[in-house]
């Protein structure tokens, strides 16, 4: 197992530098001086704009400027901010509580929904809850996520006042969570549906029935952890959704967080910034799906990683 | 043999099934309609979409204003009715886009197999590895804000999901019969690739562009939304909703309509797709 893990280890190393390279590269194709974009149109001397250039390295040829930035990021060191002049990873330390939060958050709405809709659909297939939930769970899969946060701000927010939609703590966290899970459900639902369906016949489900194990424990134990197998690789593929998610919600409950912060990094040209947020995003996804993969073994006895 | 004797998805019985599933008629129904309004535009609006003060600034909905107006007096329901002539459009396109690569990608990796597919499959991966809004905004970030930077930088996104499911089709088709026999009477790759194999890989691509659609419209108005796609004035779904959020506390018809518009043809499109998928490749199930 610990050769399994190391193994795998190894073999994210190069699909991160890959990432980075091509988002450093293409970063670096665009357009324009971010000298100019720092100064924001200060009238400044020829100067003072090459000893900021020589200070950000920009005066070296590119490829130098790439093995540095790859040695300092191996070393934690991500560059500054152009825009604030901090150090990048201060600037992302400061957004990544409330991001996690919000997925977590986000996470455990569409988990709890999804498997519930999910299981309730699939134990009755073909019936009329059957056919409401999957249609909950087209109208979740289709329905756009910043459209749904203006919808629940209006209504509980604006007009019923049940909930704070500015500021900290959990009641504010409330509506942006159901909209991040929102992205989830749909998906979650129908696969852990298509999942129960498949199980119900198996033989293993028969012989818990027939040794007379209440319907309750053969269901949860038996059937649901089963089904959970293709659920907990959907959720690992689905972390850029919740990143995504993020992006979008973010902005529309104007939270802080590292979505909020590529978009206003990409618009303002802050390329330190959106660099260590791709490289960051892509890390975790890899090592989500990392984690999908040790839970497999966990789920299933008859995995077994060597 | 020059024409493969079996089709295992033909995609003739869909049509016919299609009249007995009422989700999938609606879903039909309701995009026929989208599309028969972003076509006849000109004709169906009432007002020019982009002239101001053609009524009273911020008018709820009413006689003459069906949807009501915006902050400069622009009456809303001829912007959305504009706003389908690039919404609908801006998906199809970077599906379209999507589609094509990765079906080229999918089918020289899975047929050539070998150090082309070890490689191929290696790009699929690391693209795959990119969350896709990551992916679309990277490439907004390096290409700048522009309709048809949008529409590429969706695409590309769905690029990697097309050459996966092609790849797979393909290396099962591949190990037909009549494919050997093709091979074996000195037919060229590239017409045992379009005679024979792609016909028999066309069903699952055909369920998921039908799919990604309905992702790409979301994405694409997504972008606008965040003030990195289509730009106002300019009538696109996304943009006009980052306006009616600006407006909530004061006018509600700014941001339910177009959203309506939004959910009502991605809705139609999935529900279509879901149909597709159930009768065409019951293998897609889940992805």
């Amino acid at each position: 197992m610990s050769a399994y893990i190391l193994r795998r280890l190894i073999g994210t190393v190069p699909v991160l530098i890959i990432a980075t390279t091509i988002a450093f590269f293409a970063l670096h194709l665009i357009p324009g001086d971010p000298v100019n974009l720092m100064l924001a149109g200060v009238p400044a001397s020829i100067e003072l704009r090459e000893n900021l250039r020589r200070q950000l390295g920009l005066d070296r040829p590119l490829h130098l400027q790439y093995f540095n930035f790859l040695a300092r990021a191996a070393r934690g060191n991500l560059g500054v901010s152009f825009r604030t002049r901090q150090p990048v990873s201060q600037v992302i330390a400061q957004q990544l509580p409330a991001t996690l939060e919000l997925a977590a958050g986000g996470l455990l709405i569409g988990v709890t929904f999804g498997m519930g809709m999910g299981l309730v659909a699939g134990l009755r297939p073909n019936s009329p809850v059957d056919s409401l939930a999957m249609f909950i769970a087209i109208v979740g899969i289709s329905i756009p996520g910043y459209w749904t946060a203006m919808l629940l701000i209006y209504v509980f927010g604006l007009r019923l006042g049940w909930v704070p939609i500015v500021g900290g703590g959990l009641a504010a966290l409330i509506l942006p969570s159901i909209v991040v899970g929102s992205f989830a459900v749909g998906d979650i639902a129908r696969l852990v549906r298509s999942s129960i369906v498949e199980i119900r016949n198996e033989d293993y489900i028969r012989t818990a029935r027939a040794k007379g194990l209440p319907e309750r424990r053969v269901i949860l134990r038996h059937a649901l952890r089963n089904a959970l197998i293709p659920v907990v690789t959907l959720i690992g593929l689905q972390l850029g959704l919740f990143v995504g998610g993020g992006v979008i919600t973010e902005t529309v409950f104007a939270r802080q967080g590292i979505g909020k912060l590529l978009v206003d990094a990409i618009l303002e040209k802050d390329y330190p910034v959106v660099q260590a947020i791709i490289m960051l995003v892509t890390a975790a996804y890899i090592a989500a799906n990392f984690v999908v993969d040790l839970l497999y073994a966990v789920l299933d006895p008859r995995i077994r990683y060597s | 043999m020059d024409r493969p004797t079996t089709r295992p998805h033909s995609i003739r019985p869909a049509w016919r099934k299609l009249r007995r599933n009422p989700g999938a008629m609606a879903g039909a129904v309701i995009l026929l309609l989208l599309l028969l309004v972003s076509m006849l535009a000109p004709l169906l609006v009432p007002y020019d979409p982009t002239q101001v003060s053609v009524g009273p600034p911020l008018a709820p909905p009413g006689h003459r204003h069906v949807m009501g107006t915006d902050r400069f007096g622009r009456d809303v329901f001829s912007r959305i009715v504009a706003g389908s002539r690039l919404s609908l459009p801006m998906g199809l396109l970077a599906v379209s886009f999507a589609l094509i690569a990765g079906t080229l990608l999918g089918l020289v990796t899975g047929y050539f197999g070998g150090r082309i597919d070890s490689w191929g499959s290696k790009g699929i991966d690391i693209l795959l590895g990119f969350p896709p809004i990551m992916l679309a905004l990277l490439i907004i970030a390096v290409l700048g804000i522009g309709i048809f930077n949008v529409i590429v930088a969706v695409g590309i996104g769905g690029i990697p999901r097309f050459a996966r499911i092609v790849r797979g089709a393909t290396l099962a088709a591949r190990e037909n019969v009549y494919v050997e026999a093709a091979r074996a009477v000195g037919m060229s790759p590239l017409r045992v690739l379009l005679k024979h194999i792609l016909p028999n890989v066309s069903a699952p691509i055909i369920v998921l562009a039908t799919l990604y659609v309905g992702r790409a419209i979301l994405e694409s108005s997504a972008l606008g939304f965040l003030g990195l796609g289509v730009q106002p004035p300019t009538p696109e779904w996304g943009t006009l909703l980052s306006e009616g959020r600006e407006f909530m506390r004061h006018a509600w018809w700014l941001m339910v309509f177009p959203g309506l518009a939004l959910f009502l043809s991605v809705v139609s499109i999935n529900l279509l797709g879901d149909y597709l998928r159930e009768v065409l490749d019951p293998r897609l199930k889940g992805t």
